[in-house]
């Protein structure tokens, strides 16, 4: 491009004193040695007056009014595409960070939620859990003592024939679950299989154990207070027998609730340490309520804890906070 | 001289009626409005730059058109 072209480039431009100082300066110093660019300029500048003075292309009225007040309009309602976006080097960038800023936000915000979600999903567990274990714990005895159970349900099975038998295992089936007990009194073969697979998952010194630390790390936790129930013709006299075991094992009654004829309720604290036992006697009152009346083996389960029982008193004195709270029921079954 | 100058009004005239219309449109809003390249780019909602070269280029087919009527 040869200078004359360059200089022509920008020609128009420097007629119309729309060039920066540097460029009309330029310009200038061009013309002062160019009489070729002299000429072109004086060509456009005849032009251009020429232009301006042309009658036909007076403006029609209200063209400059028009003009005028869409330059000054535009300072005031622009459209919203301008507003958002204009000028786009400034507002693209802050938009994109905006948006990344929201986002992150929102990431956060739904982590944190999600995190107190499952807290508080996960705080009722224990809680949950002593609640709708209730049928299978009803009857907690040690797997011994279950296998004792069915060996006795067998043996009478035997002895009374199937009908008996049947009866037999209902109520045993009741006392294992007497929710699960339909009024008509039959209750499924799989639903007690179930129940009787759950009594035995259901019953361990380990979880007692676990209740007993939850117990003390949160004593205020009241309503994770796990009941123990115990069915028996005679609440009253049960409850005697119950109280009896209690106390021998080192716990004793906080709190009595009903004291009603066909149930009794009260609080009880145990040693952490023997609720497993505790539970295993229970069922054994259990067992038996439902069998012969007999009470020898109690009392000698109960004698043979005496020894101990002093024992219990003093190591309960010294941690008083290693105690479970159990709630017991005593209830007469529903009349058949 | 001032037949001469009517002439070249007249050729003018039909010259700029001739030429597109964005080229036409820049030189009224330029040289007969007198408005600046800046104002002009805000009017027609395109770059100063844009104005600038569609400007040179107006006046140069302008030119081209009218070259026996310049000499």
């Amino acid at each position: 491009m040869s200078q004359c072209e360059a200089i022509r480039n920008e020609m128009s431009a420097y007629l119309d004193g729309e060039l920066a100082e540097s460029e009309q300066a330029e310009v200038r110093a061009h013309l002062d040695c160019c009489e070729r660019c002299r000429r072109h300029l004086a060509e456009l500048q005849r032009l251009s007056h020429g232009v301006a003075h042309l009658p036909r292309l007076e403006p029609p009225p209200g063209f400059v009014a028009a003009v005028r007040e869409k330059l000054s309009a535009r300072n005031e309602a622009r459209s919203w595409v301008d507003i958002v976006f204009r000028p786009l080097w400034l507002k693209l960038p802050l938009e994109a960070v905006a948006v990344v800023t929201v986002a992150v936000g929102v990431m956060f915000l739904a982590q944190v939620q999600q995190k107190r979600g499952s807290h508080v999903a996960g705080a009722p567990a224990p809680e949950a859990m002593a609640t709708t274990a209730k049928p299978s714990d009803v009857a907690l005895r040690t797997e011994a003592a279950t296998a004792k159970g069915l060996r006795a349900e067998n043996e009478t099975r035997e002895r009374k024939g199937a009908q008996g038998a049947s009866l037999q295992r209902e109520e045993r089936l009741f006392a294992a679950a007497p929710e699960a007990m339909p009024s008509s009194g039959r209750a499924p073969a799989a639903a007690g299989e179930r129940g009787l697979g759950r009594r035995v998952g259901a019953l361990a010194p380990a979880e007692a154990g676990t209740q007993a630390t939850q117990k003390t790390d949160s004593g205020t936790q009241r309503s994770a207070v796990e009941t123990v129930r115990v069915w028996s013709s005679d609440p009253s006299q049960m409850e005697q027998r119950v109280r009896t075991v209690l106390e021998t094992l080192g716990g004793k009654v906080i709190e009595t609730k009903e004291r009603d004829q066909s149930l009794r309720s009260f609080r009880a604290r145990v040693p952490a340490t023997r609720v497993a036992k505790f539970k295993a006697q229970l069922a054994e009152l259990n067992a038996e309520s439902k069998s012969a009346p007999g009470l020898s083996r109690l009392h000698a389960e109960a004698d043979g804890m005496g020894a101990d029982a002093g024992k219990f008193r003093l190591q309960e004195a010294e941690r008083a906070e290693a105690m479970t709270e159990l709630e017991i029921q005593i209830a007469a079954p529903p009349a058949r | 001289m001032e037949l001469e100058k009517a002439e070249f009004v007249k050729v003018l005239e039909r010259q700029m009626a001739a030429l597109p219309a964005k080229f036409r449109e820049v030189l009224v809003l330029r040289n007969v409005e007198g408005l600046k390249y800046e104002e002009i780019a805000v009017v027609l909602q395109c770059s100063v730059g844009t104005v600038k070269s569609r400007i040179a280029r107006a006046r140069e087919a302008l030119r081209e058109a009218m070259k026996d009527e310049l000499r």
